[in-house]
């Protein structure tokens, strides 16, 4: 009678982690916990390095959101100068945070969660991937392919290149865009937005065979938050942070993003590199919230889109209040690939998108920072500090996917005690303890960061793999 | 014709793809030829090269010696063998395309030996030398390609 399982690696997510479900004597699930193996350590070792190279080296925290690091840093950055970036700037970023969106939703609906939506939670885990979509319905993975492609194209029209791109700097971006991309960008939505809503409703179509899912993954009350405009309207860039309880009703608005350590704060365990943030007002752990596509159709009073909103009216209703399921993740998320490229075709509407200027330029006029834009999974926070010669001496990284961390750890308990019999287990129980996860489509590269003095222990290994030598701190 | 040079730029010889790709571009300047340079061939790829007539891989391969240019004509993957984007290579990518798409460009790939995967950025000098014989061997076959895709 297994006491405790391990479920190593968590697939289809992107990074590493591994969950581990503890048992009692009845085989029913009595705690479990979701460890992030991975440590990376970005927050340290920028310190030193002047503050133009922010952008260019957080970007290098992933190779899924290097876009979201990049906009985030460069908007710290863009504090630490004192400046006002031109409006033509301000609007092509927010198309490249646009795309940025509509490739990696694409990414997670498609490559990672659409093989348990069309083969079933409990289907042949070796054909249950997109090769086994690309089986049983072509069309499907054509369009997930299809989709990703048009927000990668964009991103490389506008930047130069899909991963890493140097384009966003301190102060604006270093191109303007020229009319012949405009042009090509603008040719390639009707055959996003087709893509988009023919999948919604499919998913829609779809979502009976997962009641019981829809009930049990990550269901439960908590606070959500995202970035609103002044209006209330649905943010991705700009804005000010909000946060609403589980009946929908405001409880923080109009936060400044600089502020955000006046509602957040930060926790560790010893189980796991991801940090735990939690709404200080509650304390920690009872401040649970979450972010995301889900939590930003929560807190916003409109998408401020023709067809976004009419899926939001049709979203809305499904609880009473706020939406509360972790399942529906993937609903607000289809919604929101709606949402970017409506945006983007505002944007490449406007005359002023091909503005020559792009950039401004001053020397470091503050010694602190705090940059914030909606990352696909999350609200991203950069704060840094500098010196007077424009050297950072400290960042604080406060990751899209930390933010979810409690409430993917309460999901993975709430689904492990639904669907998990521990005297008679099976593959499909396990791949939902997973699939909680995908729900958040975390990235767990981005988001293992540090907060004080964890638990470490470091060994040195021969080439033959023997211990020479091993250092513990408690 | 699409040109995709994959590897990592930032591991030695492992950006060689790159090098000899950016060169390939400067060489032809065709408006025919699309140049793609990536860290990895991803699924996303599958759609442009089933639009094109011939499609040229280049790649670093540990498993050949330093500095030995090899020439590969790649035939599509069946659908049973292709397992995860992780391991996605020329053939699976060729035979996504199909399935996808309904279309296959012909494949050919251009690989070199190399054991130099050292975090830095540059080529060795067997690297070097090796992707100057590939731009010169797949600048000919660029030249004299049919141009017809494998329709089904």
């Amino acid at each position: 009678m297994p006491r405790e399982i391990t479920i190593e690696p968590v697939t289809r997510i992107e990074g590493h982690g591994k969950i581990t479900l503890k048992l009692d004597d009845g085989g029913n699930v009595t705690d479990a916990m979701f460890h992030v193996t991975q440590f990376r350590g970005f927050e340290k070792f920028c310190e030193g390095r002047p503050l133009t190279e922010m952008p260019s080296l957080m970007a290098r925290t992933c190779g899924i959101c290097p876009v979201s690091h990049l906009i985030a840093a460069s908007k710290a950055c863009d504090a630490l100068l004192a400046v006002r970036i031109p409006p033509a700037a301000d609007k092509l970023r927010r198309v490249l945070n646009l795309a940025q969106m509509m490739q990696s939703h694409a990414l997670s609906f498609f490559h990672l969660s659409s093989p348990d939506f069309l083969l079933g939670m409990d289907s042949d885990p070796s054909k249950r991937n997109i090769f086994g979509v690309l089986a049983e319905r072509p069309e499907l993975a054509r369009d997930g392919v299809r989709l990703r492609q048009i927000g990668q194209t964009i991103i490389e029209l506008l930047a130069g290149k899909r991963i890493h791109p140097a384009w966003t700097v301190p102060g604006g971006v270093n191109e303007p865009l020229a009319g012949e991309k405009r042009d090509r960008i603008v040719a390639m939505l009707p055959d996003a937005l087709a893509i988009a809503q023919r999948t919604l409703h499919w998913f829609k179509n779809t979502m009976g065979r997962f009641t019981d899912e829809a009930r049990s993954f990550g269901n439960f009350p908590t606070l959500f938050m995202g970035l609103v405009d002044a209006q209330g309207t649905w943010e991705h860039y700009d804005g000010f942070l909000r946060m609403c309880d589980a009946q929908g009703k405001t409880v923080e608005d109009k936060v400044a993003p600089e502020k955000y350590q006046d509602i957040i704060g930060e926790a560790v365990e010893s189980f796991s590199y991801m940090k735990f943030p939690y709404y200080k007002a509650l304390g920690y752990p009872e401040g649970i919230y979450r972010v995301g596509p889900l939590a930003r159709l929560n807190v916003c009073q409109r998408m401020g889109t023709t067809l976004a909103d009419q899926e939001l009216a049709e979203f809305r209703p499904l609880q009473g209040g706020a939406v509360l399921s972790s399942f529906h993740y993937h609903w607000a998320r289809l919604i929101e690939i709606i949402a970017t490229i409506e945006r983007i075709e505002q944007h490449m509407a406007d005359p002023d998108i091909l503005s020559k200027h792009v950039r401004s330029r001053a020397r470091p006029n503050c010694n602190e920072g705090v940059g914030v834009s909606e990352a696909p999974r999350g609200t991203l926070i950069h704060h840094y500090r500098i010196d007077d010669n424009g050297l950072m001496t400290w960042a604080n990284l406060v990751i899209a996917t930390g933010h979810n961390n409690l409430a993917m750890n309460r999901g993975v308990l709430q689904v492990a005690q639904r669907f998990v019999e521990g005297r008679k287990l099976q593959e499909g129980m396990l791949n939902r303890c997973e699939a909680i996860i995908r729900c958040y489509d975390p990235c767990l590269s981005c988001a293992t960061h540090a907060v004080g003095r964890m638990p470490l222990r470091v060994q040195l290994l021969s080439p033959s793999g023997e211990v020479i030598d091993e250092q513990r701190r408690d | 014709m699409l040109v995709i040079g994959f590897g990592n730029p930032l591991r030695g010889d492992d950006g060689l793809g790159h090098v000899a790709a950016q060169r390939l571009e400067d060489i032809l300047r065709d408006s025919r030829v699309e140049i793609i340079l990536a860290h990895q061939l991803m699924p996303e790829m599958s759609e442009p090269i089933s639009r094109a007539g011939l499609v040229i891989f280049i790649d670093a391969s540990a498993s050949d010696p330093p500095g030995h240019v090899a020439c590969t004509e790649i035939e599509p993957a069946t659908n049973s063998s292709i397992r995860e984007t992780h391991e996605l290579g020329p053939s699976q990518l060729l035979g996504l395309a199909r399935n996808l798409f309904g279309r296959c460009a012909r494949g050919v790939l251009f690989s070199v030996g190399t054991n130099d995967f050292e975090l830095r950025e540059g080529l060795s000098p067997q690297a070097a030398a090796g992707v100057d014989e590939v731009v010169k061997r797949a600048g000919a076959l660029a030249q004299d390609f049919p141009g017809a895709t494998k329709d089904l």
